[in-house]
């Protein structure tokens, strides 16, 4: 990517909130605290921007692990046919060589086999809790919710403020 | 016109004599509400009266659809009842005056604090901030709000039925506000669901009882309650749990001011009651799965289009923080294991 690129072009709305906008509104205080959120907010996004696609390669591959998992705990287990049928379906649909592949792309291939991930865990709730392929099916998304939780707060983490 | 004339114009018109407003501006925070601080003066048997007010006015999109008619008329109620709480005035459902509904309320001597009490503020004033944030919740939840006359809370009823209640409306209402799937939160859900705990009685819950939501006075004496528009009928563990949710901690305490424990037994003094700590820990799931819908609220108003409000993205990002404590309650990740 050639100068300006995406740090300069931010950088740039960032001196024009704080320098100019932000003192002008020294009247309006609501305003010009907004008027630094919004700076904080584009501050977050030129620290996210350059490992988006490391972020989004790194939860694409877990997501597919974790499906590939739970297709594997379950496919003996006779009541989970149709759940195994719409995990291979969600992973067939959004195979893709992430490199190569534009980032809202893999960002929409995310959210669909998160989904997925999210219907396995409801499904879960309803199955008997002992059974080998229901423990080892809840112990793969039981994971994968805690790298997600951790790649979430991650992300928060760059933000740099408390709440 | 601006909003200080149309305010103006209002108040000349309840008062019946020609009111100045002055003094007009906006707080940051508030999450359901707009909120202003005034002063208005007036002509009164021909002397000068001068008097701080704070306007809370429905947003154009908020991180929390509440109802401003409960919260006018809990806040009655709870003045009534000897809570200390800003004494409300009027209550505009027209959006014709200030083009949205609103209410005004005095305004109350004292300072408000962070969600979590400050750790640089002096022991002394801490210890009585605690003490008072327990004594009132132990009041709120004594009070006889049969005789209010509340006939916009329903009661539950004793058993499970609180706590269904308060899982079903987060429920509904993260069903409807997501903007994607979020599996940790569904897990949250189902353990809700599966572990609804029963409740001996009813009670008022204020529905947000926390640091961040009282002004206080130097001293740390606690001089009004704020944001009762979560106010319904239910378990008083549910106010418990959300004051003592890990969201809220710092350097160890709840809400800032003390330890979980301590908080508690504070609270058993103070209210005669045995605290169930296992129901405390359902409150404070229900609380981090709550807290973490409030913020997907918010999200969907930044994702559609009807917010500008550039807070809203770093609301929408603390739901990894909210995602981390919440498993960690349920014990679910490296170290837990299911419950």
């Amino acid at each position: 990517m050639t100068r300006p690129d995406i740090d300069d072009i931010l950088s740039g709305v960032q001196r024009l909130l704080m320098n100019d906008l932000a003192p002008a509104l020294a009247e309006q205080p609501f305003l010009a605290e907004q008027a630094m959120y919004a700076s904080l907010v584009l501050e977050y996004c030129k620290k996210a921007w350059p490992r988006a696609h490391v972020t989004l390669a790194e939860e694409h591959a877990d997501l597919r692990a974790t499906l590939d998992a739970v297709g594997r705990a379950l496919r003996e287990d006779a009541d989970a046919h149709e759940r195994c049928g719409t995990i291979g379906r969600a992973l067939d649909e959004t195979r893709c060589e992430v490199a190569s592949t534009a980032l809202d792309v893999v960002a929409a291939y995310n959210r669909t086999l998160r989904a997925e991930v999210s219907r396995i865990v409801t499904w879960l709730e309803g199955r008997p809790a002992s059974t080998p392929a229901t423990l080892a099916a809840r112990a793969a998304t039981d994971a994968y919710l805690g790298r997600l939780a951790d790649r979430q707060h991650r992300e928060l983490q760059t933000l740099g403020i408390s709440w | 016109m601006a909003l200080a004339e149309k305010l103006e114009s209002y108040l000349s018109g309840k008062l019946g004599t020609q009111v100045r407003v002055t003094s007009l501006a906006r707080k940051s925070g508030g999450a359901s509400r707009e909120t202003y601080l005034f002063d208005a003066a007036w002509q009164e048997d021909g002397r000068g009266v001068q008097r701080g007010y704070v306007l809370r006015r429905d947003p154009v999109a908020s991180v929390l659809e509440s109802d401003r008619t409960l919260e006018y008329r809990v806040l009655e109620g709870a003045a009534a009842l000897g809570i200390p709480v800003p004494k409300v005035c009027w209550l505009e459902l027209s959006t014709e005056p200030l083009e949205r509904p609103f209410f005004v309320m005095e305004r109350v001597d004292g300072t408000p604090t962070p969600p979590s009490f400050p750790p640089a503020y002096p022991a002394e004033m801490r210890a009585r901030t605690a003490s008072d944030f327990v004594s009132i919740l132990a009041r709120i939840h004594a009070a006889d709000w049969r005789r209010l006359e509340l006939d916009v809370l329903d009661d539950p009823g004793p058993g499970t039925e609180a706590a269904r209640r308060a899982v079903t409306h987060w429920r509904r209402v993260f069903e409807q506000d997501r903007v994607e799937a979020q599996p940790v939160l569904e897990r949250g859900f189902a353990w809700l669901e599966r572990n609804l705990p029963a409740t001996e009685h009813t009670t008022l819950v204020h529905g947000d009882y926390r640091s961040g939501n009282y002004l206080h006075l130097p001293d740390g004496r606690i001089t009004a309650m704020l944001d009762w528009e979560m106010a319904h009928l239910g378990d008083p563990h549910e106010d418990l749990g959300w004051a003592t949710m890990p969201y809220w901690s710092s350097a160890g305490r709840a809400g800032g001011l003390e330890e979980t424990d301590e908080m508690l037994a504070r609270y058993e003094r103070a209210s005669g009651t045995k605290v169930d700590r296992e129901r405390v820990h359902f409150y404070q799931v229900l609380g981090t799965v709550k807290m973490a819908v409030i913020s997907l609220t918010g999200v969907r108003s930044l994702c559609e289009g009807r917010s500008a409000d550039p807070t809203l993205a770093v609301v929408g990002l603390l739901l990894g923080r909210l995602s981390v404590e919440l498993l960690r309650l349920l014990g679910v990740g490296p170290a837990g294991g299911d419950t």
